[in-house]
């Protein structure tokens, strides 16, 4: 690659590295209060600032939270503004970049927040005078979040203020149509671009792939567990692929709160497919406060669950790596029923959800956002008309949605699981490919990549 | 350590755009440098001592002010962090420095409402303070070297904190302008019995700055202070005539009206030989002492003296006795750099040097005490005993002789200034055709001599002061 060097810019250096951008200058003396109060320069657990969590991203001796930073550290220089030679700040690419946190999204910070709040008047003047000084909004982590007219309002006010080229101002999320939401929101309200929004599938790039490159680096038979984080994993050797199963579909939904997760899994009971695959479902508040006026959701949830596959401690899964555990279940099952995060209409989400049935060798069908299959056939993957009629995606009624795709996960349960086994070696090479597509999308800095291009 | 450091580094907390921000500050005080772009330079000090007033006068606003003059400090700021942290270098020394420029009693908790009475040391990193702890080239210095005025009880704030954050004595280190730090703080220890030590060093940061000074005005270069910018001048040797009688006896600049300033103005006005001097002060806009009976009773004893001040301080209050003005007109923004004209300088014979402190604990000279020599001035020193030797040992010739310079050597501090008082009388009395054969005797040996030692001094080699500073750390 070449091009513009890239530089990340600060205004704050603290002891423990330098201060994320993206802080209100009003929360600075907390911020600092709260670093003297640290006696580490190593911390095990993301510090938290000011309800802030994931500051330790940028710091190099903090464990870092954002998976963002892994991606471009090796390839940008992190400087505080001050330190730029006159060189740097003529010739290159100098971004203000603020990313999400635990506990606040972008899309929250930038639709309560005033973002010119977040810069100094020093780091404004360099904005207004130099073109090729950007602010660069990244939402690694979430991308199934709605998109006011708020937001866009706000975005734009900054723009004004600063008076940013439309170059200037960048907002690169996972929402895969990110592009069309806001061209839907220039035209709606009869305005011109004044900023650039772009896609980067954060969770399919990179970890996926090295996971499981990781996996065969460190296995040496199929039967292996390999450590990570203290939990250990497995992934299928292709020489798995022919193993006969007991069951037709692998349902992993964990958390329930998310209610058009535990509609499908409800449906699927109701139509009589509980013990043709494997469920997962946790209790939650939420889903047993409707049982108390939903009859039917009583009766086919609120009365038989939690469901459980691997693990029953809710609150060890939500620290486990989202994208493995062992491989047991999946070996045990010839398809997935995807049950993503979100059941959206206006955006699409592509998470870890989606993906691992890529990793597992599972055919998969998504139970997620409107159009989210065609996104995902964009990103190069196969899918598989072999087992599902794929209309779904161009559905927009949630309901029905989801009754269709109950219906086709219904269809190939009516089958006898010897003719599933069939089906699935018949697409065994379109696996094979979508596993090989993510470990291809783990090389050659291709996440780095793409960031470089919308940004430089 | 054991062996010097290849290099002496300061270290550094925070770091902001082209800035190091103060050490040690409370975090509370820097929403003012964020708003403005933690730019501390032009007049940020007096931004911030408006909003933050209650004695505050702020820290290290500088950074690294005038140390160099201590030893050949290498600022390396925030890297240097680092580098110790990441690499565990044992080579460099690391000095983590607090500057209490000018508000040491904010910087030790008081008042309480700068920051609830909490010291400097809360508001060290935890990281730092563990730095400070194990690493044995990194070091807590305290540097008060801007100032000399020392009030001994500071040394409980140092200890009892020193104690609260299990910070040895020993990695403590405290710079200040008072060359009689080391008996006063020993004297003090043994007073409180106190059983370890911190590391007391003394400097002086006021002749090296007032040697540049003079250096640049000596080439006819531009000078400059903050934010002034005034045109100055130096009396060079071949401005002096020393054939022409000059006007006045003395010379003496007061702007802070000080007890010791305030009562020799008071007892020369008694005497009526302020016709005699070119002096000045303003009881309106710069008396910052208040006299009264109950204020006299910390510097002196003697009834009969402090009543006949009292006396003379009517004329004060009745408005009779109010201002003179030498060459600024607007005193309270007169400062001790970049004010020089040397007109001030040829229309008298003898500079009163009117110091900073004279009553105060202690043995520390300002730039106040430069001025005669850089002017080519006589002078006599009214301060704290002991002066006149502190500036023979720089090279500086005195004036025994023509002058009684006995007073130096008067540690009671009435008796000294009583005994000043009558010198002064003396001299006011001697014809000012005396005074200028005098002066024409002693120009070349004493005051050109002077001159050559003040500006000389800050290329003087500093090996001796610097060896001296580095076998603290050994």
């Amino acid at each position: 690659m070449s091009g513009h060097k890239i530089n990340f810019i600060y205004e704050i250096e603290t002891p423990l590295g330098y201060l994320p951008m993206g802080y209100k200058h009003i929360d600075v003396p907390l911020i600092f209060s709260e670093i003297n109060d640290k006696s580490t320069f190593e911390h095990e657990c993301p510090v938290i600032y000011f309800g802030r969590q994931g500051y330790g991203s940028p710091f190099k001796k903090l464990q870092e939270t954002n998976d963002f930073y892994s991606t471009v550290d090796s390839h940008v220089n992190k400087r505080l503004l001050g330190q730029l030679s006159d060189e740097e700040v003529l010739n290159d690419v100098n971004l203000f970049v603020i990313t999400p946190t635990h506990n606040q999204t972008i899309t929250e910070k930038i639709h309560t927040e005033n973002i010119s709040d977040y810069f100094t008047e020093t780091t404004k003047s360099y904005l207004r005078t130099y073109k090729n000084f950007k602010i660069v909004f990244v939402d690694d982590k979430e991308g199934g979040l709605t998109y006011t007219k708020k937001f866009w309002e706000n975005l734009r006010k900054v723009s004004k203020e600063l008076k940013l080229s439309e170059s200037q101002l960048i907002f690169i999320t996972n929402t895969a149509n990110i592009k069309e939401i806001y061209e839907l929101y220039l035209k709606q309200y009869n305005i011109n671009s004044f900023m650039k929004c772009s896609t980067i599938h954060f969770q399919v790039y990179d970890s996926p792939g090295n996971c499981i490159l990781d996996y065969f680096e460190k296995s040496n038979s199929p039967d292996d567990l390999v450590d990570y984080d203290g939990v250990k994993y497995s992934i299928p050797y292709d020489s798995e692929l022919n193993i006969k199963r007991s069951k037709y579909y692998l349902c992993m939904n964990r958390n329930s709160e998310r209610m058009h997760r535990t509609y499908l899994v409800r449906d699927l009971i109701k139509n009589g497919m509980f013990d043709k695959g494997l469920i997962s479902l946790f209790k939650s508040p939420r889903v047993d406060n409707e049982c108390k006026t939903n009859k039917e959701l009583n009766e086919f949830i609120g009365k038989t669950y939690p469901f459980t596959i691997d693990y029953e401690d809710a609150e060890f899964v939500a620290h486990l790596h989202n994208f493995f555990n062992t491989k047991e279940s999946w070996m045990d099952t010839y398809f997935s029923v995807v049950n993503e995060t979100t059941n959206s209409n206006k955006h699409i989400f592509i998470t870890e959800k989606s993906i691992r049935p890529m990793i597992y060798f599972h055919p998969f069908i998504i139970h997620g956002d409107y159009g989210i299959l065609q996104k995902i056939k964009d990103l190069g993957f196969k899918t598989f008309p072999e087992f599902f009629d794929e209309s779904y995606d161009t559905i927009q009624d949630q309901d029905e949605r989801r009754n269709f795709i109950v219906n086709e996960v219904k269809k190939l349960c009516d089958k006898p699981i010897s003719e599933i086994h069939q089906l699935y070696q018949s697409v065994i090479p379109k696996l094979i490919h979508n596993r090989e597509l993510l470990i291809d999308m783990a090389s050659n800095n291709k996440k780095f990549k793409m960031f470089y291009e919308q940004v430089s | 350590m054991n062996k010097s450091p290849r290099k002496i580094k300061k270290v550094y907390d925070y770091y902001a755009n082209k800035n190091v921000l103060p050490n040690a500050l409370n975090p509370e005080f820097i929403r003012l440098l964020i708003e403005r772009g933690y730019d501390r330079s032009s007049d940020f000090l007096d931004v911030f001592m408006k909003t933050y007033n209650d004695g505050i006068n702020s820290w290290d606003l500088d950074g690294n002010l005038y140390e160099n003059n201590i030893v050949d400090t290498e600022i390396s700021t925030f890297d240097a962090y680092k580098e110790i942290v990441y690499s565990g270098d044992k080579e460099n020394l690391y000095l983590y420095t607090v500057c209490p420029f000018g508000g040491a009693s904010s910087t030790y908790g008081y008042p309480s409402s700068y920051s609830d009475g909490r010291s400097f040391f809360y508001f060290i990193p935890e990281v730092t303070k563990k730095l400070i702890r194990e690493e044995s080239n990194f070091y807590l210095m305290i540097n008060y070297g801007n100032e000399g005025t020392l009030d001994l009880h500071w040394f409980d704030v140092i200890h009892y904190n020193a104690e609260l954050f299990n910070i040895p004595l020993d990695k403590i280190v405290f710079i200040i302008s008072d060359f009689t730090i080391k008996e006063n703080y020993e004297k003090y220890c043994e007073s409180r019995k106190y059983d370890g030590r911190i590391k007391v060093f003394p400097t002086m940061w006021s002749l090296s700055a007032k040697s540049e000074e003079y250096t640049k005005l000596l080439r006819d270069e531009k000078t400059s202070f903050n934010d002034y910018h005034n045109v100055c001048s130096v009396v060079k040797k071949d401005n002096v005539d020393l054939d022409t009688v000059r006007d006045k006896h003395f010379l003496m600049f007061n702007r802070r009206l000080r007890p010791h300033r305030y009562y020799s103005i008071l007892l020369f006005n008694q005497m009526n030989i302020l016709d005699k001097f070119d002096i000045s002060f303003d009881f309106d806009t710069c008396k910052t002492y208040n006299f009264d009976e109950e204020n006299y009773k910390y510097h002196g004893t003697d009834i009969e003296f402090r009543n006949k001040l009292l006396k003379e301080n009517k004329k004060v209050e009745s408005g009779e006795l109010t201002k003179r003005i030498i060459d600024y007109d607007d005193l309270p923004n007169v400062w001790g750099f970049n004010f020089e004209q040397k007109e001030s300088y040829l229309n008298s014979y003898i500079h009163i040097i009117s110091e900073t402190n004279f009553y105060e604990k202690g043995l520390y000279l300002s730039e106040k005490t430069w001025k005669p020599m850089g002017q080519l001035q006589p002078f006599i020193m009214m301060g704290p005993a002991n002066s006149l030797e502190l500036i023979r040992s720089y090279g500086f010739k005195t004036f025994d002789g023509f002058i009684d310079e006995s007073y130096d050597k008067i540690e009671d501090n009435e008796e000294r200034f009583k005994f000043l008082i009558k010198e002064i009388e003396r001299l006011s009395n001697i014809p000012k055709e005396e005074l200028k054969n005098w002066y024409k005797s002693i120009f070349n040996d004493i005051l050109v001599h002077n001159q050559q030692v003040l500006i000389d001094y800050k290329d003087k080699d500093k090996t001796e002061i610097r060896n001296e500073f580095l076998g603290l750390f050994r």
